[in-house]
C-alpha cells in the first residue's frame, strides 16, 4: 500500500532538513519509538510500538538511509518484523521538502508491505493508523522546530 | 401431490431461529482445537521450522509439520484431486501468503494461539508472481519447478475454419476482459472435525463432496475407502467454496498425529479469503461479424489463474473453461485456447456460476459492443445469432432443448425493450442492457440413491446430497413423495454420511435437483417394484396383475381387494425394503479440439435491466431487474423463485463490488467490512424472477442461470446509459468515475487492448 501524506511546518526549509538528518532527533518525533541507535553508516535499529485495532505489536527493525538530495529529498528503507503478533513490515520512505510563504511543506510517501497477523486488519484500517501516526509526526516536528538544538 | 408445489424448506425455521446445528455446535467428549500457523509471505524458503517451542506451551497436544510425513505408516504429503501439487502442510517452500506450514492440536484455543505464536520459522523470500499473464511469460518466477511458464494445462477447442471464417466477415473485433479474485464469503467458515482411532478416520466437514474427500483422504493415509467416514452437517452456504478437498487433509493428518482424540478444525475470516477464491481471469475474445449481424468466427483466449497449487482447476478447463466462454451463438468456427495458471496467490476453484461468470462477462460485453459497432440493436444481434433447437454447438453436439431466445426474449419483454423510457438528466442518466448465457453442467457424473421402507410406513431417503441452505433435501423429499404418493411428512431425509448412504460425486453445478432427483425417481420405482412382488403372493395374484399406489397395492380388477405396504412387510417378517439406484451422465470433450459432449443438458439464463447512474460520482442504481431462466419441470417454485433472486443478488456483487485486493499477494480486505458484499440496500428497486416451465421437460437445476448475465447486463446498460464500456470488474462508482472523466482513456474505446499486466494482478 502507498500512504501519501503532505503538511507544513512554521520553520525554514534548512532548519527542516537539519532535524530530518538528526534522526535520534528524528525519531523522537515519531509516535511509538523506543529505541534508537546507530548500527553504521546511515544505517539504525530501533523498536517501534504500535496498535492497530485491538492488536498491538512492537516491531523490531533497521532503518537505512538510501539516497540525500540536499536539502529536499530523502529516501530510507524500512524492515521490522515483530514476533508477538507474526508480523513483517518493509517498505520505501520517500520524504521531499519545498519551502512555502510561512515556512515549509513537506510530503511523505510510504510504500508499505505487510504482512501476518496484522495485515489480517485490511489495508484501510492500516492507512488509517498510519495517517494518525503522520499527523502525530508533524505536530511533534513542529515543537522541536521550537526548541533550541 | 408434493411435486410442483411451494412447501416450505425443510429446515428453514430451524435455520432462522438459530437452533439448527451446525459443524461449529458439534462437541465430542475429549475434543481438541486446532490451528494453523500460515506463511505471511507469498513466495519464500523455509529456511529453518522449529517446532520445539510450541511443545512446551501447557495444553499443546501435538505439532505436525512437514516432518511427520512420507515415513513408514505416516500419511503422504502431498496431494490433488487431479494434479498432485499440494502439501497439506509446506515443506522447505511456501507459495501463497496464507499457506499452512504447520498446525497445532491443544486443549483450549489460547494454547494453540500461544503456540502458534512461538513456533520458530525463519523465510528466506523468494521472487514472486500474481498477474497470470505476467506468470505464463518466459523467465516469471516459478511457482513450481516442474512447471514451465507456469502453465499447468493448456487446453484447445478446435471447430471450422478460422481464417477463412474471418476473411468472410466485415468487421473484427477484439476486447479483453478481466475478472478478479473473489471471496465466496459463505456466512459459515469451513470447519472439520478429525478423529482418528485404530486405523479408523471418521470426519465431520463442512464439505459439498464427501465422497471426494473420502476417496482423497483414503489415499493420503493409504487406507481403504470404508475406512474413512465423512459425515456432512448442514451448511451455511457454499458456492463452490467447500467443493472438493479443502481443510480435510490438516485435520486427519493432526487427529492421526494426535490418536485417539477429535480435533476440531475452525477458519476464522482471514483464513476463509485465503482458503479458496476465485479465478484471476483475463480473457482476450475476437469475433468476426457480417454487415448483416451474422457471426462468422470467434477466437477467445483465456487465462485461468489458478494461484499456487492446481486443485480442481485441470479438471474444470478440460470442459468448462472451454464451452463455458463462447456463448449461446450459432458461429461457423470458433478456436478457444485455455489456460491453466500457477501464481503465487491462494489456490482458486469452484465458485456459484464456475467459468460461466467469466465467459458471460466477456463474450455478453463483447456482443454489445459489436452490435454498437454494427449499429445494430443488441437484442437483434443476439437474436440473429442464437442456438435454437437442432443447432450444432462449437462441441459438435446438436442442442436439442434450447430455449435461450426465450429466457432473452422473456427477460427483454419483463423490461419493455424496445419501448421509449425516460432516459434521465442532469447528473442522474438511465441506460438498458441485457444479457444471455450457457452452462454446461458435468459431462461424467454419478448419483445413487437409496430408499428404506420401513415396517412403520416411514421412508427414508439416503443420499449424499449436501443441504446447504439451497433446500435440496426439501426438493428430493418432494420428489421422492410424487414418485411413491406418500405424504411428506412420512419422508426422512438421511445423510450425507459415506458410511451410511451410497455414493455421489459433488454438490455443485447445480446438478442435485436433477441429477439425485433422478436417481430418487429411479429408486422410487425399483421400490415399487420391490412392493408389487412381495405383494403378489399375498394377493394370490400375478405381479402384473396388481397396482401400486400410494401406500398401498390392489388388485387391478378388483381394487377393493388391497394391502398397506406396511402389512406387507409385516407379513413377510420384514423390518425394511430398500431399493438402491445409480443415475450416470456421460460424455466428456478431448482436450486438444474440445469436439464431444461437454454436457448432459445446458442451463440457461438471461437477465435484462434498467439502471441509473450519478455521473457525480460514478455510483450506480439498479431500478428494474428481469431474471429469466429456463426451468424444465419446477420441483417447488418457491425455491426455485429464490434461487433465481438469490443469483441475481449474488451476481450483483460479483459485477460491482467484490474483489480480494491483493498487495504483493497480502490480501488487503481480507475481513467483512473492507470487502463489501450485497445488502438490502444494494438490491434492484423492483427484481422479477421468469421461470420457463416445460411440465413434461426434465427437472433442471437453477441455482446459477441467471447469475452470470447480471455483471454484462449492468455494464451493457451503463455503456447505453453514459457511453463508457467498463471490461474489468467489479464495475465500482471509482472505475465508472473515472473512466468518464478518461483517467483511462483506453477503457472507452472499444477495441483491442492488452491484458492489464501492468497494472497488477486482474
Amino acid at each position: 500500500m502507498v500512504i501519501r501524506e503532505t503538511f507544513d511546518v512554521e520553520a525554514p526549509l534548512e532548519q527542516v532538513w537539519a532535524v530530518l538528518q538528526d534522526v535520534p532527533r528524528l525519531a523522537t518525533c515519531v509516535p511509538g519509538v523506543e529505541r534508537v541507535e546507530e548500527i553504521g553508516s546511515d544505517q539504525y535499529r530501533g523498536q517501534l510500538a504500535i496498535r492497530i485495532g485491538p492488536l498491538s505489536a512492537r516491531f523490531e527493525g533497521s532503518v537505512r538511509i538510501t539516497r540525500r538530495e540536499p536539502p529536499t529529498g530523502l529516501e530510507a528503507e524500512i524492515e521490522g518484523q515483530d514476533g508477538v503478533s507474526g508480523s513483517w513490515v518493509k517498505g520505501v520512505f520517500r520524504g521531499s521538502l519545498e519551502p512555502t510563504g510561512k515556512g515549509t511543506r513537506m510530503a511523505c510517501e510510504v510504500n508499505l508491505t505487510l504482512r501476518g497477523r496484522l495485515a489480517q486488519f485490511g489495508g484501510p484500517v492500516f492507512e488509517a493508523t498510519a495517517r494518525r501516526m503522520i499527523a502525530e509526526f508533524a505536530r511533534r516536528l513542529q515543537e522541536a522546530m521550537e526548541e533550541p538544538s | 401431490m408434493a411435486m410442483g408445489q411451494s412447501v416450505p424448506v425443510r429446515d428453514a425455521e430451524a435455520r432462522v431461529r438459530g437452533t439448527l446445528p451446525y459443524l461449529s455446535d458439534l462437541r465430542l467428549p475429549g475434543m481438541l482445537v486446532a490451528k494453523i500457523v500460515r506463511s505471511p509471505f507469498p513466495h519464500a524458503r523455509i529456511r529453518r521450522l522449529d517446532p520445539r517451542p510450541a511443545m512446551g506451551i501447557p495444553g499443546v497436544v501435538a505439532v505436525l509439520t512437514a516432518e511427520d510425513f512420507d515415513r513408514p505408516g505416516a500419511p503422504r504429503l502431498v496431494y490433488g484431486v487431479d494434479r498432485k501439487d499440494q502439501p497439506v502442510v509446506a515443506r522447505d517452500r511456501v507459495r501463497y501468503v496464507g499457506e499452512p506450514v504447520a498446525a497445532i492440536a491443544a486443549e483450549t484455543p489460547e494454547a494453540a494461539e500461544e503456540a502458534a505464536r512461538v513456533i520458530e520459522i525463519e523465510y528466506e523470500e523468494q521472487p514472486a508472481v500474481f498477474d497470470p499473464i505476467e506468470a505464463a511469460q518466459p523467465g516469471a518466477p516459478l511457482v513450481h519447478e516442474d512447471c514451465p511458464n507456469n502453465i499447468f494445462l493448456h487446453t484447445r477447442l478446435r471447430h471450422g475454419d478460422l481464417e477463412a471464417e474471418f476473411a468472410t466477415a466485415d468487421l473484427i473485433v477484439e476486447e479483453t476482459y478481466t475478472t478478479p479474485p473473489a471471496s465466496h464469503a459463505a456466512l459459515e467458515p469451513h470447519g472439520v472435525i478429525a478423529w482418528w482411532e485404530d486405523g479408523h478416520l471418521t470426519l465431520w466437514s463442512t464439505t459439498q463432496a464427501p465422497f471426494v474427500v473420502q476417496e482423497t483422504l483414503a489415499e493420503i493415509f493409504g487406507l481403504p475407502p470404508e475406512s474413512v467416514r465423512v459425515i456432512v452437517p448442514p451448511l451455511g452456504g457454499g458456492y463452490g467454496g467447500k467443493g472438493y478437498v479443502r481443510l480435510e487433509p490438516l485435520a486427519a493428518a493432526l487427529a492421526w498425529k494426535v490418536h485417539g482424540r477429535p480435533v476440531r478444525l475452525i477458519l476464522d475470516r482471514f483464513e476463509e479469503f485465503v482458503t479458496l477464491t476465485r479465478h484471476a481471469v483475463c480473457i482476450r475474445i475476437r469475433t468476426g461479424v457480417r454487415r448483416d449481424g451474422t457471426l462468422t468466427a470467434r477466437q477467445v483466449e483465456v487465462y485461468w489463474g489458478a494461484g499456487a497449487y492446481a486443485d480442481i482447476t485441470p479438471r474444470l478447463l478440460r470442459s468448462a473453461g472451454l464451452v463455458r466462454v463462447v456463448g449461446p451463438y450459432r458461429i461457423p468456427a470458433v478456436h478457444v485456447d485455455a489456460y491453466g495458471v500457477y501464481t503465487h496467490l491462494p489456490p482458486a476453484g469452484p465458485f456459484r456460476g464456475t467459468m460461466s461468470f467469466e465467459g458471460a462477462w466477456a463474450y455478453e460485453s463483447h456482443m454489445d459492443t459489436i452490435a454498437h459497432q454494427l449499429g445494430m440493436d443488441p437484442l437483434e444481434l443476439r437474436r440473429k445469432n442464437i442456438l435454437r433447437p437442432g443447432d450444432r454447438f462449437c462441441t459438435g453436439e446438436v442442442i436439442e432443448e434450447a430455449f435461450f431466445l426465450e429466457c432473452l426474449e422473456a427477460a427483454a419483454r419483463c423490461l419493455g425493450w424496445g419501448q421509449p423510457y425516460e432516459k434521465g438528466k442532469g447528473i442522474l442518466r438511465r441506460g438498458r442492457g441485457l444479457a444471455v448465457m450457457m452452462k454446461s453442467t458435468l459431462p461424467r457424473s454419478r448419483s445413487e440413491c437409496r430408499l428404506i421402507l420401513r415396517a412403520d410406513g416411514r421412508l427414508e431417503l439416503h443420499t449424499g446430497t449436501v443441504e446447504m441452505g439451497q433446500g435440496a433435501h426439501t426438493a428430493l423429499a418432494q420428489i421422492a413423495a410424487a414418485e411413491t404418493g406418500l405424504p411428506l411428512e412420512r419422508i426422512e431425509v438421511i445423510g450425507p454420511d459415506t458410511a451410511r448412504v451410497p455414493y455421489d460425486a459433488t454438490t455443485s453445478a447445480s446438478r442435485s435437483t436433477s441429477m439425485m432427483g433422478a436417481a430418487v425417481q429411479k429408486a422410487a420405482f425399483r421400490l415399487k417394484e420391490e412392493i408389487r412382488q412381495r405383494a403378489a403372493p399375498l394377493l394370490e395374484a400375478n405381479p402384473d396383475e396388481i397396482i401400486v399406489r400410494a401406500g398401498r397395492v390392489e388388485l387391478q380388477s378388483r381394487p377393493e381387494i388391497w394391502i398397506s405396504w406396511e402389512e406387507i412387510l409385516r407379513r413377510h417378517g420384514l423390518e425394511t425394503l430398500e431399493a438402491h439406484s445409480v443415475f450416470e451422465t456421460h460424455g466428456g470433450l478431448n482436450p486438444e479440439t474440445g469436439q464431444g459432449i461437454a454436457s448432459p443438458h445446458w442451463h440457461q439464463g438471461a437477465g435484462a435491466c434498467e439502471i441509473e447512474v450519478d455521473i457525480e460520482t460514478g455510483k450506480i442504481r439498479i431500478l428494474h431487474y428481469c431474471a429469466a431462466a429456463y426451468a424444465g419441470r419446477v420441483v417447488n417454485p418457491a425455491l426455485a423463485e429464490l434461487q433465481n433472486q438469490g443469483n441475481v443478488v449474488f451476481g450483483l456483487g460479483q459485477a460491482m463490488m467484490e474483489q480480494i485486493v491483493f498487495d504483493h499477494g497480502q490480501p488487503t480486505n481480507a475481513n467483512l467490512s473492507d470487502y463489501p458484499i450485497p445488502s438490502l440496500r444494494d438490491l434492484p428497486n423492483e427484481l422479477i424472477s421468469l421461470l420457463l416451465e416445460s411440465p413434461e421437460g426434465n427437472i433442471h437445476g437453477l441455482g446459477e442461470m441467471t447469475l452470470p448475465p447480471v455483471a454484462p447486463a449492468i455494464a451493457n446498460a451503463l455503456f447505453d446509459a453514459i457511453g463508457v464500456r467498463i471490461r474489468d470488474l467489479p464495475i465500482t462508482p471509482e472505475k465508472v468515475w473515472r473512466a468518464l472523466h478518461g483517467d483511462e482513456a483506453d477503457i472507452r474505446a472499444p477495441g483491442q487492448r492488452p491484458c492489464p499486466s501492468d497494472r497488477g494482478c486482474p
